[in-house]
């Protein structure tokens, strides 16, 4: 009764392309996958759903297919080992449905004995919604996973995520080719991310990649990169951000890497934020404006233990960042610093940050109410 | 209508040759058992007709009425001369049997002993034969010109270039994927999993009898083709018993002016090394080689070469010709420059670094070829040819590694110490019948081996402690990858086999009767293709970012570091406690080809031959994979059925002048590693494999003017035009991480251009002249201009979603230069019966051509022009002593590519000065 079998068998996209007439053109691609809970991972072409009672052992890759939904209650625990092998990825069309409460969280985490960042991946999902670096309106391919993502639907659904917690995730191909703890790719407005938390990850903490999903009440604690990152035409809201401990950036937001000007621009609305002992091996202050920065609004930030506030390049190396501000695109208002050597080290004359007294995600460097009882600390 | 065209045909004929006799007649080799002999010259002494005996012996020449001498002559063959007095109108046979020489005096050191096909002239006469558009370079040329290779010998060839740094070949704008190599007409694997074609620098001219380049498609030939057949054909033993040894030696200036020549350690000096992962990998760390880099001495290479041949009489009519080769070389060279990427639109170049590179490189080649003559109808050849290429490479990069993110002050750096070994071996039988007259048969098989292996290749990448001071350096924080050791194999097995037969009919009557109207051809090709592939990486993960020595790392990485708990050794699928850990990354293919062709060749007219034919190919490519990309798995086939059409013609417009056409259409496959969502890791930049990738289909015309105004000289003319269908591209697909990946771009490419080849004699000692001098120039030039048009709808809608943000809509190909051209001017002087001295000056040029296409706002890369100098020297010391000196790359321009738009020099460096001194003594 408790070992239930999964065994699914999913067959791809076939490629027919008539070229010349002529062409006898058929290509089919089948990744044949027989996947069990003990060994968790799969490729679906229908809805699963966990239970609760179970430990789930992630040893490889689990992909939602377009059209199903991944549906975890309120207290399941995922064990994952086996590096970049090891994700939950859930494709454009797809949805994925966290249940957790404050009592009692998704856990997804490492299943080595001794537990440390980069042991797994993390959590992908892919949705339609707008992104910046590819064709109007088109898609790209992820980081990782070799999925698609992006496109013009920005109320796009991808389920809904509350009182999740994913741990020791961010394993890396390479130096560009990295698991966040989880990564938002063009997921868009219709889906639901509240309460999230990463803890140790070996790389960023949670990233925007696109898209137009808003965040709230996220949560990260000790991250190798970026805590909270947002790139490529990101447009959303994220409110009672608490960032803990990193090794590089707290907030990184970037517009785009290859075009710092390209549309649409990231376009950020963030509030209520503490970022806490930041920059531990590579200053790039509590706040990194990066690669154009695109049109933020930002108020009520709590800013310490770290070396620079607001962080960025000078004009010669990223022009864009610095017209944006020199434009009034990028504000920061109700700034609250402590322990911080200088406030920017932006060489310009605009003045775009202005500080005042907030205790940003509600308790200043302090966790705050809302993260009590379901995060790790 | 039909006797319209009799008529007039026949009026051309009469006023073409009214007032002419005629002398025709044809020629054996004593030494081939009284085969026709092909290539011989026939001259009237005293004057400048003449001709060359075609592949069959025959010749004729139109004289006006009058008393001559003819002369029959051959190189390494007794000349022989005979009077003949003709009147007008009259037709005379002379038919000859020559015979090798004895202590003749040879003005060619390199190739007594072997047969002559590989003469400039005799060459020249099979360009002038042929129904297609054949071109081919002789080791008389390779010689002259000091090309070692078969890559530096095709690009001797119009309109061919190479790409720097490899043995890529671009014909006319088509890169590889339009190429197709062979060896003696069959397939020959590449040696690099990204290529379809092998490096012809693997080739050394020791090898080569001659290499043929057909840019118009023969039906007999493999359908994936675009842009040249290049078919090597293997060197084979004739005449007297040969045996010669020769000794090089080489230097690059790059690398004698370095104080310390380093390379990494572990690689040999021979290259026949070979180093596998330690069997216990991820418990301790086992590696036996080291990090730290090794000083290796005066870095001059040296070759040695011996080769031999001997003929033997088996009864009466058989003769079993044996050749024999064996040569080992290697080379040192170092270059220093800059190396920048990751340009943004806005002209910032994220990646910006200086990059010195040691490189090693080995050749070790042994070839047999056993050739048997049972008698005049029946041959038959067994080849067999093993290769050993090697390349160590050590490259050291500082500087800015990400501007963003990592060293973004300029103090990052990155060491990536690498060997590659490709092993190579060919074994080929081949047969020949001459079953009647009219009836030829012949059949090959071949199997081939490849074992690509890149062991043990080591990575590291540092980055300052703090931003900004560059004095401590500890290990990138980036990625556990970033310090890595890479084990690769590639294994490629092929077997090919050919049968083919021509007959000929309608047999021609009087002066023509021993001569056809038509050839039928018609035979089978198969091709069966198995590609093993596998990667286990090891990275490691930093867990005390302690300040290193970036030359002393082996410090660090120790057993007792590694107890201490500093770093940890995973792969992508974990450390070890992860069962499958050690399961490496692989892809493994399939390829069968099953094709048949019928061609019909018409001598339509007495100067109008045609060939019409068509090939039909059935094609299937599966793969299967496991990569770190999608360890899930995958696979991915596609059938292919090509019915391929051609046409072919000559007009011989007069005696020295033709005309040819060719069409076809021919199709292009995409190579293994294209389709394998494998990621191909360079610093800085990754490729991956596109499983939805499919054939492109090509349409090939070419019209060509050519003229022989005297021996050994040619100047001719070529128009042509291709239509590819579906081109295949390397492009930036749009995705987080910029890797590239191959789409088929559009729906059409096209490339038309002009292409001129000319060779003359400026000067030439008298006919009478005790000792030889003469003065030749060669000149060819090509002329081109290709576009294709870049569709983002069609790489969405075929490639599962996928988009490519292409900057413009349309552009030129990769790699192709509109302008290419090739220049040489030769001087040779005899002084005595055993002494001469040769003197060549090459020149090269392409114009700028574009790397790679622009994406995402960021103008194209472009390879910039450049002008190559060298200079060669050739001496015949003695009758058995030679020596040669060659000075390469004289210029040495700064080679450069740019990114378009946004003026970023991507690349910069100089290759220095080659130079080479070598002897040959011939026992």
């Amino acid at each position: 009764m408790k070992k239930i079998f999964l065994t699914i068998t999913a067959v791809v996209a076939m490629l027919a392309t008539s070229c010349s007439s002529d062409d006898d053109n058929n290509t089919t691609i089948t990744p044949p996958v027989t996947v069990d809970p003990d060994n968790f991972q799969g490729t679906f072409d229908e809805d699963v759903t966990l239970d609760a009672s179970l430990t789930y052992n992630l040893s490889g890759p689990i992909i939602m297919k377009d059209g199903t939904t991944l549906t975890i209650p309120a207290g399941t625990v995922i064990e994952a080992t086996g590096t970049t092998s090891s994700y939950i990825a859930i494709s454009q069309g797809a949805k994925i449905n966290v249940n957790g409460t404050a009592d009692n969280p998704v856990v997804m985490t490492s299943g080595e004995a001794t537990q440390s960042a980069g042991d797994w991946g993390g959590l992908v999902i892919c949705g339609k919604a707008p992104i910046n670096n590819t064709v109007d309106g088109g898609t790209a391919i992820s980081e990782v996973g070799d999925l698609t993502y992006g496109g013009s639907d920005s109320n796009d659904n991808s389920g809904s995520i509350k009182y999740l917690r994913v741990e020791y995730t961010g394993a890396t191909f390479n130096g560009s080719k990295e698991f966040n703890g989880v990564s938002f790719f063009g997921v868009g407005a219709g889906t639901t991310a509240d309460y999230i938390q990463s803890y140790k990850g070996g790389d960023d903490g949670i990233e925007f990649f696109g898209g137009t999903v808003n965040g709230s009440h996220l949560v990260t604690i000790d991250h190798a990169d970026d805590s909270i990152d947002f790139a490529d035409g990101w447009s959303g809201t994220g409110e009672y951000w608490y960032i803990k401990d990193g090794d590089k950036a707290g907030i990184e937001g970037s517009n785009n890497g290859d075009d710092a000007g390209k549309t649409p621009l990231t376009t950020a609305n963030v509030s209520k934020v503490s970022i806490v002992n930041v920059g531990r091996s590579k200053n790039e202050g509590g706040i990194f404006v990066k690669e154009g920065g695109g049109e933020w609004t930002m108020s009520d930030i709590f800013i310490s233990d770290s070396e620079t506030g607001i962080f960025m390049k000078g004009t010669e190396d990223d022009p864009v960042s610095n017209q944006q501000i020199a434009d009034d695109k990028i504000n920061f208002t109700n700034v609250k610093l402590m322990n911080i050597n200088e406030q920017t080290n932006y060489t310009g004359t605009a003045d775009f940050i202005s500080e005042a007294e907030t205790t940003g995600a509600g308790a200043g460097a302090d966790l705050p109410a809302w993260a009590q009882g379901w995060t790790k600390e | 209508m039909k006797k319209f065209l009799f008529v007039f045909i026949s009026l051309l004929s009469i006023s073409a040759f009214a007032q002419k006799a005629t002398i025709i007649g044809t020629v054996l080799d004593k030494d081939m058992n009284n085969e026709p002999m092909a290539f011989a010259d026939v001259t009237i002494q005293g004057t400048t007709i003449g001709s060359s005996t075609d592949i069959d012996g025959h010749y004729t020449l139109q004289v006006d009425p009058g008393t001559y001498t003819v002369v029959f002559s051959f190189m390494g063959y007794e000349t022989i001369k005979e009077s003949v007095s003709i009147s007008a109108g009259e037709t005379k046979r002379i038919d000859k049997t020559m015979a090798s020489s004895e202590g003749i005096t040879l003005t060619e050191i390199e190739i007594q002993g072997t047969r002559k096909k590989e003469t400039e002239q005799a060459l020249l006469n099979a360009q002038k034969e042929s129904v297609t558009i054949v071109q081919a370079i002789g080791s008389q040329e390779l010689s002259r010109k000091a090309v070692s290779d078969a890559s530096g010998a095709v690009a001797k060839v119009t309109g061919i270039s190479k790409q720097e740094g490899s043995g890529n070949i671009f014909v006319r704008g088509l890169g590889d994927r339009y190429n197709v190599t062979t060896l003696n007409g069959l397939p020959l694997p590449s040696n690099n999993p990204s290529r379809k074609n092998i490096d012809l620098n693997l080739f050394s001219t020791d090898v080569i009898q001659y290499i043929g380049i057909s840019k118009i498609f023969n039906p007999k030939n493999y359908g994936d083709f675009g842009g040249a057949d290049i078919n090597i054909q293997s060197k084979i033993h004739s005449g007297k018993p040969s045996f010669e040894v020769g000794i090089t030696s080489r230097a690059n200036s790059n690398a004698l002016s370095q104080d310390n020549f380093y390379l990494q350690d572990g690689p040999n000096y021979s290259g026949f090394y070979t180093n596998d992962y330690p069997s216990d990998p991820l418990n301790g760390y086992n590696f036996d080689t080291k990090l730290n880099r090794v000083s290796k001495g005066f870095p001059v290479g040296f070759g040695l070469a011996l080769n031999g041949g001997r003929s033997f009489e088996v009864g009466e009519d058989g003769k079993l010709n044996l050749f024999a080769t064996g040569s080992f070389d290697n080379g040192f060279k170092y270059r220093e420059g800059v190396t920048r990427g990751a340009v943004t639109k806005q002209s910032v170049a994220k990646r910006d670094l200086t990059n010195e590179s040691y490189k090693y490189t080995t050749n070790a080649t042994l070839m047999a070829n056993l050739e048997y003559r049972i008698n005049n109808q029946n041959n038959i050849a067994f080849n067999t040819l093993y290769i050993n290429s090697t390349e160590q490479k050590l490259d050291e990069y500082e500087g800015v590694i990400n501007i963003y993110d990592n060293a973004p002050k300029g103090g990052g750096y990155i060491s990536r110490e690498s060997f590659e070994r490709t092993q190579i071996f060919v074994n080929q039988l081949l047969g020949e019948h001459k079953l009647t007259d009219r009836l030829t048969v012949n059949w090959g098989g071949g199997f081939n081996n490849v074992n690509n292996t890149l062991p043990d290749r080591r990575q590291n990448m540092l980055v300052p402690i703090r931003n900004n001071d560059l004095t401590k350096l500890t290990f990138s924080d980036i990625s556990p990858s970033d310090n890595n050791r890479f084990y690769q194999t590639l294994k490629e097995d092929e077997f090919a086999a050919n049968i083919s037969a021509d007959y000929k009919f309608g047999k021609g009557e009087g002066e023509d009767e021993d001569t056809y109207r038509f050839k039928f051809s018609a035979g089978y090709s198969g091709r069966f293709k198995k590609v093993n592939f596998e990667v286990t990486q090891f990275n490691f993960k930093i867990n005390e970012y302690l300040e290193v020595d970036k030359h002393n790392l082996d410090a660090y990485f120790t057993q007792e570091n590694f107890d201490k708990g500093y770093f940890d050794i995973k792969t992508f699928r974990g450390g070890a406690t992860n069962a499958n850990a050690l399961k490496p990354q692989t892809y493994d293919g399939d390829q069968i080809i099953n094709a048949g062709f019928a061609s019909l060749e018409a001598k339509l007219t007495s100067k109008l031959t045609a060939m019409v034919g068509a090939r039909f190919e059935q094609v299937t490519q599966e793969i299967n994979w496991n990569t770190q990309i999608q360890p899930a798995g995958g696979n991915s086939k596609f059938d292919k059925t090509e019915i391929l059409p051609s046409l072919s013609a000559k007009y011989a417009i007069s005696e020295k002048q033709n005309l040819k056409f060719g069409a076809s259409k021919t199709y292009t496959l995409p190579q293994f590693k294209e389709r394998a969502p494998f990621l191909f890791e360079e610093i800085g930049q990754s490729s991956i494999g596109n499983p939805y990738l499919y054939p492109s289909s090509n349409y090939n015309v070419d019209l060509k003017w050519e003229f022989f105004p005297a021996s050994s000289e040619v100047l001719a003319v070529t128009a042509f035009g291709k239509l590819i269908q579906d081109p295949i591209n390397q492009v930036t697909v749009a995705s987080a991480t910029n890797d590239l990946s191959y789409f088929n771009t559009g729906d059409e490419a096209n490339v038309y251009g002009i292409e001129l080849e000319f060779r003359k004699k400026l000067f030439k000692s008298s006919e009478d002249a005790e000792f030889n001098s003469d003065l030749t120039f060669g000149l060819n030039v090509s002329y081109l201009n290709s576009n294709q048009e870049f569709d983002k709808e069609k790489i969405q809608e075929e490639n599962n979603n996928k988009s490519v943000n292409f900057t413009n809509n349309d552009g030129q190909l990769t790699g192709a230069s509109d302008l290419l051209g090739n220049v040489d001017l030769s001087y040779f002087k005899e002084f005595s019966e055993n002494k001469n001295i040769q003197l060549t000056v090459v020149g090269a040029y392409f114009s700028d051509r574009v790397y790679a296409i622009g994406t995402n706002g960021v103008g194209n890369a472009v390879d910039k022009s450049f002008v190559t100098l060298d200079f060669v020297a050739k001496s015949k010391l003695s009758e058995k002593l030679s020596i040669g000196l060659s000075v390469k790359n004289i210029l040495n321009p700064t080679i450069e590519r740019v990114q378009e738009t946004q003026n970023v020099v991507l690349q910069s460096y100089k290759k220095g000065v080659n130079s080479s001194i070598s002897l040959k003594y011939q026992f």
